[in-house]
């Protein structure tokens, strides 16, 4: 079975427990993996860009800094993965000098691996972010950023209008009101920034719906049953599908 | 000739500074020892070391491992070493031949001065922080660390193309080829994206 993998199942299989990281590799192994341009646009601009902040405020503050200055952000779930890398890489080095050494390892490290034995297609949004790699300035700071631009997800989202037209009315009110956000916007002067990461769960979907890939895997259970259910592609979620 | 304050002085500058040059050329730089080793290595009492563990501490010799506990417990030796990071690889890969040249029990133990020296090689290449080397040889690390002698025959293939100043591209072309042949560092963390 093709299955499209979402952007936590990828991830699980460097930055999990290792439960998790062995039920998601055997569950690869039974299934034909893809991911997309997108998806690797939102690799990208989620965990790489994360690490490379962590790095950079390390790099900037030193260790003891860096954790005041973190502490006082809000409590979201970004700035909590940020808490847990940090944690990790604390765990794991000596000093402030081997933690960026090691932030920097994750940061190759992370994609090589995510996306090893992974089929990449080519969706047709060509997300700009799936070709950002950033670079080291000679002040120690590594520059990474993720601007929007030349993408064509509003040409993809017209294309398949009619698809989430008839996909507004099956969803939930949350789920509803950015389905009517996409379509609007797609009508309108095109899809901002804003409203494509909201909806990166619904896009997904529609790219494996528009593909003719007939499941898609995902750790975030919550959204994307629902999603694949009015949509009527098949749902995974690798760690029940390895325990049966 | 010398009165018996004098040699009183000698003597026990020999005992203090002895086991300092002892330690200094013993130990290997970033090597990290434990207080029992120290007193195993030396042939003396956990006692001395106690008591030699404040003036090596304060000669700047070693210093304790931050948050390995109790700090008399690890100590992280950090003397100069001498040679540069070219000097190093060369050590690096005789030691990788001679290793290749034995057998299995010699193997066992120069897997360890393999360890050691590719740390010290990791010393080296942090020095130059705009050079991405530093993290391959960190990368390195990680997997001789984790796959032990297995790992060998792999290192000594990537260290014939290591260079002191590589570019993230190059770097990440080899951390491919080794994700490719099987070669992972994990990591226990949950981070929900």
């Amino acid at each position: 079975m093709k299955c499209l993998l979402d952007t936590s199942v990828v991830i699980s299989r460097v930055l999990f427990k290792s439960k998790v990281r062995k039920a998601v590799n055997s569950f690869l192994g039974k299934v034909e993996p893809v991911v997309t341009t997108y998806i690797v646009g939102e690799f990208r601009r989620t965990v790489i860009r994360d690490v490379v902040f962590l790095r950079n405020v390390i790099h900037r503050y030193g260790l003891g800094e860096a954790l005041h200055f973190l502490a006082r952000l809000p409590r979201t779930r970004r700035v909590s993965n940020i808490f847990n890398l940090l944690g990790l890489v604390t765990k794991i080095s000596l000093d402030g000098f081997e933690i960026i050494d090691i932030l920097d390892l994750l940061r190759m490290r992370l994609e090589e691996q995510c996306f090893d034995g992974v089929k990449m297609l080519d969706d047709g949004t060509e997300c700009y972010h799936s070709r950002v790699l950033g670079n080291m300035s000679p002040d120690g700071f590594f520059r990474i950023s993720f601007p929007c631009r030349n993408c064509r997800i509003t040409n993809f989202i017209k294309e398949n209008l009619n698809l989430l037209k008839d996909l507004k009315g099956k969803l939930s009110s949350d789920l509803g009101s950015l389905t009517a956000s996409l379509i609007q916007e797609a009508g309108k002067s095109g899809i901002r920034w804003r409203t494509c990461r909201k909806t990166s769960d619904l896009i997904i979907v529609l790219i494996a719906k528009v593909k003719g890939i007939s499941g898609v895997a995902s750790l975030n259970e919550k959204d994307f049953k629902e999603i694949c259910a009015a949509l009527k592609v098949k749902f995974v979620n690798p760690i029940k599908f390895s325990t049966g | 000739m010398l009165g018996w304050r004098s040699s009183f002085i000698f003597v026990m500058a020999y005992i203090i500074y002895g086991v300092i040059y002892e330690v200094v050329f013993v130990l290997r730089p970033g090597e990290v020892v434990t207080k029992e080793e120290l007193a195993r290595r030396f042939g003396v009492s956990l006692r001395t070391v106690d008591r030699k563990i404040h003036e090596l501490l304060s000669g700047g010799v070693i210093f304790p491992v931050p948050s390995s506990g109790d700090f008399r417990k690890f100590v992280y030796v950090v003397v100069e070493d001498m040679r540069d990071f070219n000097g190093v690889l060369r050590d690096l890969r005789a030691l990788l031949d001679e290793f290749f040249g034995s057998d299995d029990v010699g193997r066992e133990l120069l897997w360890i001065e393999v360890l050691v020296e590719l740390r010290a090689l990791y010393l080296k290449a942090r020095r130059n922080r705009l050079s991405a080397t530093r993290i391959l040889v960190r990368d390195l690390l990680f997997l001789a660390e984790r796959y032990g002698v297995g790992f060998a025959k792999v290192l000594r293939d990537v260290l014939d193309g290591l260079r002191e100043v590589m570019s993230d591209r190059e770097v990440r072309e080899v951390i491919r080829r080794l994700v490719k042949e099987g070669y992972v560092v994990e990591f226990d963390v949950e981070v929900f994206y």
